[in-house]
Formats: structure tokens, sequence, C-alpha cells
């Protein structure tokens, strides 16, 4: 019986259910910005569509972009849930599996990790760069954990490095993919995202708690 | 796959009927989840081949015929792959076939890598089952009855998927003749197709707040969300949920102490035959059989109604 598969798999939906309503329950408290969550379903929209657009390129895609951009522009909360939910919402295109809930939180990690460095990565283009190509590997690194879980049951070391190796090409194509998109995407999309907060004064959460909480 | 309206209809038309699809949207999701969690907990490959059929079965009553057949095709290349390679990197086992530079090749690695094809290509088959059945309204619901706004962002940006992309090949009509350029280059398009994206995102951005905003006025957010679905939870749906409730922990109680693991480590191992486990059997085959035979049963009548006109 896999057992730690199963230990795992609640594990993970329980991170994804605490997230999500962690989320929703400060944009209760903030009453009147719910507007946020019109950003993030905009935001999702997009990297699903650039998923489904760039569909015959393996692997070349520009989610991850997305995802950092929003959890730069818009908290780490908004981070994670543009990530996960564009790998819920894009597999309903690509096709829903055992493997959703863990992209789900895999990509929403990446965004949220995005949003906690957003004020480094803001200023530091190379540093953004470098952490576009780590996602990368983050992405191989957290789903090859996934595969090995799933094979065997329990995490095999050799297993392991076998899945990373196999997977390396990918991990390869991720990481230059993000990269591009990144250098590609960075200035305008910035540049609309500070505009659009600036107009329709919108603030990333933790400044809304922070404002709250005063 | 975007089927949000068509699902309401399908909905109303097999109302009457016992297909598995016109059941109650947490019916379904359960029904999934229990399979799913069947897959991965029973070590056996008998059950394996059993769950593979029941889903073969239920998605060539939607499928064309070809399609079914590359499923096959493919389930058994995958099979013999994974066969192939898990000697290659587990060198476990009693039963030595022969060495390959220095290690030894053992029939329980082979055996072991066929049975995990088998089970890659279950959950594969039974996720494109929950593909067919799930359609993105269910889905909708679901998840709306859990958090409302969560189900709000989904539905909006699978509103927006579609909205985005016809707005951007307007505005990329708009700005190829504005380019006057009778054949324009790679790099042209390629520079077409950055201004236009950015043109999308500034117009779809105005376009979602001033959306929020008119939400706002109308009051959102002011009390708890109230929303229309078609799916009413029926005696039908209890009575289904139940029994697959029952049945499942039926197996896992069973499976519990009936030594029906197979072991493949250090000798490959096939459980003894016993009553207890051709119980088991039986109550795997008529869990993974329930859509599928819900499917052919209604063909059956349809027929009966069709040869009686």
């Amino acid at each position: 019986m896999r057992f730690h598969l199963a230990v795992v798999y609640g594990i993970v939906l329980v991170i994804l259910l605490i997230a999500f309503r962690q989320f929703f329950v400060m944009l209760e408290k903030k009453k009147q910005d719910f507007r946020l969550l019109v950003v993030i379903s905009v935001l999702t929209a997009l990297s699903v569509t650039g998923r489904l657009v760039f569909a015959i390129l393996p692997g070349f895609k520009p989610v991850t972009a997305v995802v950092i951009i929003s959890g730069i522009y818009f908290g780490k909360e908004a981070g994670f849930l543009t990530g996960s939910l564009t790998a819920l919402i894009s597999n309903l295109y690509f096709g829903q599996g055992a493997w959703t809930p863990f992209q789900m939180i895999v990509w929403g990690i990446i965004g949220g990790i995005a949003g906690i460095g957003s004020g480094f990565l803001r200023n530091h283009r190379f540093g953004l760069y470098l952490y576009s190509a780590a996602s990368g590997a983050i992405y191989s690194l957290l789903m090859d954990i996934y595969t090995v879980l799933w094979i065997d049951g329990y995490l095999n070391g050799s297993r392991y490095l076998t899945a990373l190796l196999t997977s390396l090409p990918f991990t390869v194509i991720y990481a230059v993919s993000n990269v591009i998109f990144m250098m590609v995407l960075r200035k305008p999309i910035g540049r609309k995202l500070m505009r659009v907060r600036k107009k329709f004064g919108l603030e990333s959460l933790e400044n809304a708690a922070q404002s709250v909480r005063k | 796959m975007y089927n949000g309206g068509s699902a309401a209809t399908a909905a109303m038309i097999c109302e009457g009927t016992d297909m598995f699809e016109s059941y109650h949207p947490f019916v379904n999701v359960i029904y999934f989840t229990g399979v799913l969690l069947l897959i991965l907990l029973c070590d056996n490959p008998v059950i394996l081949v059993l769950w593979i059929f029941s889903s073969i079965l239920f998605l060539s009553c939607h499928r064309k015929k070809l399609e079914i057949c590359k499923t096959v095709l493919w389930i058994l290349l995958l099979t013999c792959g994974t066969a192939c390679v898990n000697p290659m990197i587990s060198h476990n086992g009693m039963t030595i076939l022969f060495f390959m530079n220095g290690k030894a090749v053992t029939l329980e690695a082979v055996i072991y890598g066929g049975y995990i094809g088998l089970l890659l290509s279950a959950m594969m088959l039974w996720g494109s089952c929950l593909n067919q059945v799930m359609s993105s309204d269910k889905f909708i619901y679901v998840s709306g009855r859990a958090m409302p706004h969560l189900a709000l962002v989904i539905s909006m940006s699978m509103r927006f998927i579609p909205l985005f992309k016809r707005k951007a090949s307007e505005i990329y009509a708009y700005q190829k003749i504005n380019m006057k350029k009778y054949r324009p280059s790679y790099v042209d398009k390629l520079l077409l197709g950055m201004k236009t994206f950015s043109i999308v995102m500034t117009w779809s951005f105005e376009n979602a707040l001033d959306t929020a905003d008119s939400m706002k006025s109308r009051g959102y957010g002011m009390r708890k969300r109230t929303s229309y679905s078609v799916y009413r939870f029926t005696l039908r749906d209890a009575v289904f949920l139940s029994v697959f409730l029952i049945a499942g922990i039926l197996i896992l109680v069973l499976w519990k102490d009936s030594g029906m693991n197979v072991t493949f480590y250090p000798v490959f191992r096939w459980p003894e035959r016993s009553i207890g486990n051709i119980l088991i059997y039986c109550l795997c085959g008529g869990a993974s059989g329930i859509p599928w035979i819900f499917e052919i049963k209604e063909k059956i009548i349809w027929n009966y109604y069709r040869s009686g006109i």
C-alpha cells in the first residue's frame, strides 16, 4: 500500500485549502478590494492563454513568467493564487489527473516566493532572471518528488536521481524559456501593472492588511 | 473542452436517464476520488487490470474506435517501456535472468516495471474518464459550494480566455491594416504579435476593472451570494453514494488482513485464493464498472425503444 503517497496527498490538499482560505479571509477583512480578485483572474486567464498558445512547444511556456510577475506586483498571496489557479484551469484543457494538486502547489510556491522577494526582484533585473531560471529547476525538483512517490510509494534516492536526470532536458527548456519570456514580458507587463495599481488604487494584500491594522 | 453552456443543457437532457454523467456533481467527484484512492492503495495486478478494462469500456462508449485502439497500443508500449527500464535502476530480486555490465537483471524487477506501467496507464485512463464526466460547469459548481470567491475567480478567468482570444484576433486584424505593408516579414509579424499582446493586456485590465466597479456598485460582497444551478441532489444520488461508500470501505477493511497485496521483492508471490479474496475482486470489479454499466444499460434501452418505433 502506498501510504506515503496518500499522506503526501493529504498534506498537499490541506496546504492548498489553507492557502486559499487565508487569501479569501484577508480579502473579506479589506472589504472593498475584491477588485484584486478580478486582477488575479485576468492574470490567470493570460497565463492560461499563454499555455494554450504555446501548447505545440513542449516545456516552452510563458506561465511561470506571468506567475512570477503577478507575485511581484500583487503580493505573495496573489502570486500563489495565480499559479495554482493557472494549473487548475489550464488542466481543464490539457487533462486533469493525479498531478493537478502537485502542479497547483508547485506553481503556487513559485509565485509565492516571487511575492516574498518582491522588493528585491523588482529592482534587480539580473536577480529576477536568475530567479526565473531557478524556478524552472524548482518546478522539476518538486514535480520529480511526485513522480518518485508515485512510482515507488516512498521517496527513493536513486530513483529520484534518475528521474531528475531523465527530466534534465525539460528542466533546461523550462529555465531558458522562463528567462526569455521574462526578458520580453518584464518591462511591458510591469509598467502596465504599475499603471493599473495606480489608476485603480490597488495595493498588494500585505499593504492592505497593514492599513487595516492601522 | 470549454463546455460551460452545453453542459447545463446536457444535464437537462439526461435528466430522466440513468447515465453516470447525469448524477449530482458531488457524487461524481466522490466516486472519482474514491477510485483514484483505491487504485493507489491496492497493490494487485488483477485488480489493476480490472480498473483499466472498465475505464477503456467507459471511454469506448464516448470516443471513436481508432482512438481506443491507439490508447490500448499506447498502454502496451508504456508497460513494455517501464518493464525494460526498471531492471536497469533496481537490482533487487532473487531470480536472475542475465548479467548486464556486471549487474544482475532480475525477473522481479521486470515484473515490477510492467506493474508500474499499468499503474501509470490506469491513472491516466481514469483521468480522462474524469475529464469526460466532469464538465467545467460541474467543476465550478463543486468549487463554488466550498468557496464562493474561488468559484468566482475560476469562472471569470474561464470566461476571459475565449474573450481575450477573440479580442486579440480583432486587434491583430486592425493593426495589420494599419501597418500598410502588403507582405509583412516574420520580424514584422513578431513585432505585431507583441504589440497585439500589449494592447490586449491593457484592454483586458481596463475592461475587467470596469466590470469589478460595476459589480461593486450593484452590491457584490454585501452579503452571501446565491447562485442558480441545474443540479439537484435526489434520492438516486443518495442511494448511489451510500452504496459506493459502503463498497469502498468494505474493500479497504477486507483488504487489511487478506494478504491480497502482491509482494514483488525478493520473490514475486501471488496472493492465495480464498473466498474473501474473490469477494474483493468482485467488489472492485463492480465499483470500477459502474460508469460503463450505466452507459451500456442506457444504450440497450435506447435501442429497445427505437426498435419499437
